[in-house]
């Protein structure tokens, strides 16, 4: 490798890591402005998502299952003509699946460039809170619950809320 | 037509699929293959289902040709039809599907209706 590439080659790397550093605190919010939160149920636990990452929640559809994929992965939708995958929570927080219901609902998220459904239970509400209220993980919490935690906090009618990182869930499928 | 492309659906195990039938020179009955020893691919042996075992209804087998090389792909449940269509209605995997569709014989989905139907490509299956 000449110097000339060797010297692009660490100003990329560079750009790299600041580009990342960017992009992890976009996920840090500033503790007086409210931000939205969707909260959601599933296996009677609460979770939630940045409503920032929310593009639609939709009811649900069928899902077709693409062969091939592993089982965090449980298909994909067509929504208004763009095929969308849809992925399966339950097998990624390892808890316990339920068969669908009228309240199954897919939330339409996006981090990054990655944008899929994720199948929920039900949909609870979308609340705005203030992001001081959101406290670092407490320490009872599954692990697989934990890899994708950004936090939680009694958020929604004294129950404790898991707020998940969309990036964290799309890095790990993308893997 | 250049933009079109000349599909035959089939199903297998609720999945529903389709190819293009450029490369198929018949369809046959599985049991007339009985005395063959080798170029015969069950779809199963190439695409890994989510549910096991595979059980195939009324299956058929599609001789498959590219060059001088042929074999028999047996599928299942067949529409009696192919049907043409415009490539523009194909669509990609999305991007977390892809990555693993990519090393399969699967290539697109095909919107139809109220379903999705996904495109195989036979040529990857030879045995």
């Amino acid at each position: 490798m000449s110097e000339i590439e060797a010297d692009q080659s660490k100003r990329q790397l560079i750009l790299d890591a600041v580009q990342d550093k960017a992009m992890e605190n976009q996920e840090q919010d500033s503790p007086d402005k409210k931000i939205e939160i969707v909260v959601f149920s599933m296996a009677q636990r609460y979770f939630a998502f940045k409503g920032a990452g929310i593009r639609e929640i939709l009811p649900y559809t069928p899902i077709t299952e693409v062969p091939g994929c592993p089982r965090t992965i449980r298909g994909i939708i067509n929504v208004r003509g763009i095929i969308e995958s849809v992925v399966d929570l339950h097998t990624l927080l390892e808890i316990e699946d339920t068969p669908t219901s009228n309240r199954t609902r897919l939330i339409l998220a996006q981090s990054e460039e990655i944008l899929s459904g994720i199948q929920v239970e039900s949909v609870e509400d979308v609340l705005s809170i203030e992001p001081r209220r959101i406290k670092t993980v407490i320490s009872t919490l599954p692990a697989a619950t934990k890899k994708y935690a950004l936090g939680g906090g009694e958020l929604y009618k004294e129950h404790y809320v898991v707020l998940l990182s969309l990036k964290k869930i799309f890095t790990e499928l993308l893997k | 037509m250049e933009n079109e492309v000349t599909l035959l659906f089939f199903n297998i195990m609720g999945i529903d699929f389709a190819l293009d039938v450029e490369s198929v020179t018949a369809m046959v009955s599985v049991e007339s293959l009985a005395n063959q020893k080798s170029g015969i691919v069950w779809f199963h042996e190439k695409i890994d289902f989510p549910q096991t075992p595979v059980v195939y209804d009324c299956p058929k087998a599609l001789r498959i040709m590219i060059g001088k090389k042929q074999f028999h792909l047996v599928i299942d449940n067949p529409r009696n039809m192919p049907v043409v269509i415009s490539i523009d209605t194909i669509k990609p995997f999305p991007v977390l599907v892809d990555q693993f569709s990519a090393s399969t014989p699967l290539w697109a989905v095909y919107p139809l209706k109220d379903r999705l139907v996904l495109l195989v490509d036979p040529l990857t299956m030879f045995p």
